[in-house]
């Protein structure tokens, strides 16, 4: 192979943009000699090094780029009710938003100032408690994440993925927005829970004690204000909004490892026990996922979970490492 | 499909929900490129490039639920940038010069000196010694380098032939891979 050949199919194997083909061919030019493995160490070596560098210029330029938008969403022409709530929505939280530069180095994976930006994730069968700088604390579920900057600005944004419970701390001229993938929750002093897990079919908030607005991101236009006692849940595959009285003890169950099922399918029951246990559960069939449980558990170990399963539901398990199976007896 | 895309098609995802930081991430991870393209286009000291790429931006908030994209999010974005600065040159009647410029190889003579490898300035890393490189193969590289457009891509955002987009990648990473080692090895990078 001529060198500029080589070479330059060696750089597109590092970004990404070989063939199966391409590659085999690169793995069998690099095993004929020493020689060629050292030329694709020393290209790789620069590749990594000329790595795109943050730019500290780029968040002035964000901030015009903000303000062209908040006027250009300001004309007429384009002034449909819809654009002009969501981007006031957004022009409130304007400063908030500049926190947020940290996630693109989070993205590149590749910047020492990351810290700028914060993560803690959990897995299955951890749990974790949160300080946030204003005071706000946050239990986060297992196998969720939450995103949150080093220092708030006027609004307190936080991501979340899976589940977590919000005792927000009182400011009204400062909202707690928590946002999720299919809904944002702001309060202003609050005590309430979100379940956002993406292999749950419904994102659910959850009220204990103040208020909050939950809108829906769809569409960007419907919002629900919640008083306590109520959970509004968004179904992910109709995309209907219900709202109903929660049951605080099943909503803060998972907090104090009390897990709680009302007459629900043993497979729906069985992503909680997942979580709260670290173990995978696998259905011998249909009809033995669809089998409906009601049980409560407060902080048991899992045994006796399984034991109470098995006797209430006509079915037999049998653990596997790290995996249990659950069949119905026939 | 590159990783860079993956990547992209997460945030624009998110961008389509209303997600404001991931909006500033695309932006953050464009901008510069966009900004230096821009510039290349408008060949005045103006502010020109940096607004045809607000506009840019800004169409793509607005319009985010509207966005469904059959080409990489960047080759999108950087054709997007090239329309605004033809309309420009529309406006002020004017003709597009740099967009017509002549299909040509890069420049042969280029060379750089052993010595000048040496220089102090190597200390400051690698971004030094891509701005070492002649205008137009700084360009290509950083396009492809940092926002991950294909040789194909590059070639019709800069009007030139793929054939010339290669040979101004390999002369980038030749020079860049030699001065580098070279640059390490005597400790300065």
């Amino acid at each position: 192979m001529k060198e500029q050949e080589i070479y330059l199919l060696i750089t597109r194997y590092l970004a990404n943009q070989t063939s199966t083909e391409e590659n085999e061919r690169i793995a069998d030019w690099i095993a004929e000699s020493a020689q060629h493995e050292q030329i694709f160490e020393d290209i790789k070596l620069l590749w990594q090094a000329s790595a795109p560098k943050p730019n500290a210029d780029v968040s002035g330029a964000f901030n015009k780029l903000r303000s062209k938008i908040g006027q250009e969403t300001n004309k007429p022409v384009i002034s449909h009710t819809t654009s002009r709530i969501k981007w006031y929505a957004i022009a409130a939280s304007v400063v908030a938003i500049l926190t947020f530069s940290g996630l693109l180095f989070y993205h590149f994976g590749s910047s020492p100032t990351s810290t700028q930006f914060k993560e803690v994730v959990t897995t299955a069968g951890q749990k974790k408690k949160i300080r946030l700088e204003d005071g706000t604390a946050v239990f986060l579920a297992p196998q969720s994440t939450l995103r949150f900057p080093g220092h708030f600005s006027s609004q307190r944004n936080v991501e979340l993925r899976g589940q977590a419970y919000f005792e927000v701390s009182k400011n009204p001229h400062r909202p707690f927005v928590v946002h999720t993938a299919s809904l944002d929750v702001q309060v202003l002093g609050t005590h309430f829970n979100v379940s956002s897990y993406q292999n749950q079919n419904a994102t659910k908030v959850s009220l204990l004690e103040g208020k909050v607005k939950v809108t829906i991101s769809d569409n960007g236009l419907d919002e629900y204000l919640l008083s306590p006692g109520q959970e509004l849940a968004v179904n992910h595959i109709n995309h209907q909004v219900y709202r109903y009285a929660l049951d605080s003890l099943a909503v803060k169950g998972w907090m104090s490892n009390t897990l709680i099922f009302k007459n629900e399918k043993l497979v729906e029951a069985a992503h909680k026990i997942e979580q709260m246990y670290g173990v995978r559960i696998v259905f011998a069939d249909q009809a033995t996922a669809e089998t409906n449980l009601y049980a409560r558990f407060g902080n048991e170990p899992l045994q006796n979970v399984l034991e109470t399963i098995a006797a209430s539901g006509n079915i037999t398990y049998h653990i596997e490492g790290n995996k249990i199976y659950f069949t119905l007896k026939h | 499909m590159t990783s860079g895309s993956t990547e992209d098609q997460a945030l624009l995802e998110r961008v389509r929900a209303g997600n404001e930081p991931a909006f500033e991430s695309l932006f953050q991870k464009y901008y510069p490129g966009l900004l230096r393209y821009g510039k290349m286009l408008l060949p005045y000291p103006t502010d020109e490039a940096e607004e045809a790429v607000f506009d840019v931006f800004a169409k793509l908030w607005i319009q985010r639920h509207n966005i469904h994209l059959h080409i990489s999010l960047a080759s999108f974005l950087y054709k997007a940038v090239k329309n605004r600065t033809h309309d420009y040159y529309r406006k002020k009647n004017m003709v597009s010069v740099v967009l017509v410029e002549a299909e040509n190889e890069p420049e042969q003579t280029y060379q750089i000196p052993d010595q000048q490898l040496q220089f102090k300035e190597l200390t400051q890393g690698i971004e030094k010694l891509i701005a070492l490189l002649p205008e137009r193969t700084q360009m290509v590289f950083r396009m492809n380098r940092y926002d991950g457009l294909t040789y194909q891509e590059i070639a019709n955002l800069l009007n030139i032939s793929v054939n010339s987009v290669k040979t101004h990648m390999y002369r980038a990473i030749k020079f860049l891979k030699d001065a580098y080692l070279s640059a390490r090895a005597s400790g300065q990078c």
